[in-house]
């Protein structure tokens, strides 16, 4: 078995993989962190070390088909009877690949001199509407991270100028004070986390107006001692789509690189995130069915966050959407494993 | 049909691919992996507004702050455009003629407006529009419009307290005195409250 993994791994890295590996990870390091020249974002970091889990979907399809080629379904019936340590072996070196990929993308950051994100928020414009000219509703669009805040800018103007000071309520009955000349901030609550939506009531008479346009959501950014954890989640998406690229080439019987395609395929559905009021705007076809698709697959994108708005999504997977995603993996898996007849 | 049994599942599968290589291409949606993509693009934005800075290319600097913006959400490139157009290309130490600065206070006061809604810390902008307006387009204009927007926008400014980074006590007790004083006072206020700001930066920064 340990031959298995090892002689799988390697024909994946081929003869430059390291190298470019280890090139792709320094300049990835120099892109999202140089002090003059980075972005300055770990996000950004997340989304260019997420692209070695791709390439490795990609050239797994490759490599199978090529052993497929050399005829190696025959070698493995003559020499292993149950048919699972191929596939195993092939999961296991393709995880570990993944894995030790990640972690390599954990050195540049204490060997470089880079300046790393700290902890930090970020601010996003929110849908603001005002209902019986007394109720303030936002629109939060989708899943939030806890920790997260409405930040609003209050117009005092048009009320008494001895109240200076007023309490804001919520459907709920939960009450925070504003003050006159500061910016408003109201915590969300698990409950209107899950609603994705708050309203907000002044008090009847105050005169108090929100300003739409300046209405936020300020959502917690995490710095880069998360990275560890960060990395661990994207593993967690890679893995099933990894299995089930094995379940498609051995048990479905297909060409392995249209495997790779196709599972590559369904982890982008599976990481898309619909743009915020889309809803509202006039649907192709085209683009309902994506939803659809969409719909009814877990919902693990937070799993896969990356690039500048990555805050966004992060810690918004729940248990049981991971617990389902994982268990799809093993069920892909144990497919893969599962020897067929010869046709 | 028999030779094409065996093939079902692989069509299945081609359908599938070919469906969301469709949609890809449609950019329906995004593929795995686009994120860097977009990194290395934003990346690329940056040295591109860093160029047009370098070179003066004012509009470049808008176009390239506003491109920063959209593909990051970060939209500090775009305050400082903002600021160069609408404040430091209009002001007197350039030496233009007063239609040409006015043309440039426009530009940078409609590019504040424009982007309000979608910056994400959209406060400091409002105090950039403030000073635009009141300082450099409406001497030159003479537009009571111009006034009463710059106004408006400071008082907005003010009852942020400043927004959530430059957060400043002063700001909000200025905001507090300006719901103090009568109605026909107030743009008075405002205005001493604006000139009492551009005297104490143009002092801070002779020193």
């Amino acid at each position: 078995m340990k031959f298995l993994v090892l002689g799988f791994a390697r024909e994946m890295l081929g003869r430059w993989g390291l190298l470019l590996l280890t090139a792709a990870i320094f300049t990835a390091a120099q892109l999202s962190f140089d002090a003059q020249l980075g972005d300055a974002s770990l996000g950004s970091y997340l989304a260019y070390i997420s692209l070695w889990a791709v390439v490795l979907l990609f050239r797994c399809g490759w490599v199978l088909q090529r052993r497929r080629a050399a005829g190696w379904p025959l070698e493995e019936q003559l020499r292993d009877p149950h048919g699972y340590r191929a596939p195993l072996a092939e999961f296991l070196a393709c995880a570990l690949l993944m894995a030790f990929g990640f972690l390599a993308a954990l050195v540049p950051l204490g060997t470089l001199p880079l300046e790393l994100p700290q902890d930090d928020v970020a601010l996003y414009p929110v849908r603001c509407q005002i209902e019986n000219d007394q109720t303030w509703v936002f629109e939060l669009e989708g899943r939030v991270p806890s920790g997260s805040e409405l930040l609003l800018t209050i117009d005092w103007s048009a009320g008494s100028p001895a109240k200076q000071e007023l309490p804001i309520t919520n459907h709920a009955g939960n009450a925070h004070n504003a003050t006159a000349g500061e910016i408003f901030h109201w915590p969300l609550s698990p409950a209107e986390l899950a609603a994705g939506r708050v309203s907000l009531s002044p008090p009847m008479g105050a005169g108090l107006r929100v300003f739409q346009p300046l209405a936020r959501l300020q959502v917690p950014r995490p710095g880069v001692h998360l990275l560890l954890r960060l990395l661990g989640a994207q593993l967690l998406f890679f893995l099933p789509l990894l299995a089930l690229l094995l379940a498609l080439a051995r048990f479905g019987r297909i060409h392995a690189s249209l495997a790779a395609w196709a599972v590559f395929c369904l982890g982008s559905l599976v990481a898309y995130r619909p743009p915020p009021r889309l809803a509202d705007a006039g649907l192709g076809l085209l683009a309902k069915t994506v939803l659809l698709c969409k719909q009814a697959l877990p919902a693990v994108e937070g799993l896969a966050t990356s690039g500048h708005r990555f805050e966004r999504l992060v810690g918004t997977t729940t248990l049981p959407a991971i617990a389902l995603w994982l268990m799809l993996g093993t069920l892909a898996l144990l497919l893969a494993c599962k020897r067929r007849k010869p046709r | 049909m028999n030779a094409i049994k065996p093939h079902i599942f692989t069509l299945v599968v081609a359908i599938w691919v070919g469906f969301v290589s469709l949609c890809l291409l449609l950019q329906t949606f995004t593929p795995l992996g686009s994120e860097a993509t977009n990194s290395a693009r934003s990346w690329w934005t940056a040295r591109r507004f860093q160029q047009a800075d370098a070179e003066q290319d004012l509009l470049g600097l808008r176009d390239f702050g506003a491109a920063y913006l959209s593909r990051t959400g970060d939209g500090t490139l775009l305050d400082f455009a903002i600021y160069q157009i609408g404040f430091s290309a209009s002001g007197p130490s350039m030496f233009r003629h007063p239609s040409d600065a006015l043309d440039w206070a426009l530009i940078g006061s409609e590019a504040g407006d424009s982007y309000l809604s979608v910056l994400p810390a959209p406060w400091p902008t409002l105090q950039t529009q403030a000073h635009i307006l009141v300082e450099r387009a409406f001497p030159l204009s003479h537009n009571p419009a111009h006034l009463a927007n710059g106004l408006e926008a400071l008082s907005q400014w003010m009852a942020s307290g400043g927004g959530p980074n430059q957060a400043s006590s002063l700001t909000s007790a200025g905001y507090r005195e300006f719901l103090a004083t009568a109605l026909d006072d107030r743009p008075t206020y405002l205005l001493l409250r604006l000139s009492g700001e551009s005297a104490l930066e143009s002092h801070e920064s002779d020193r």
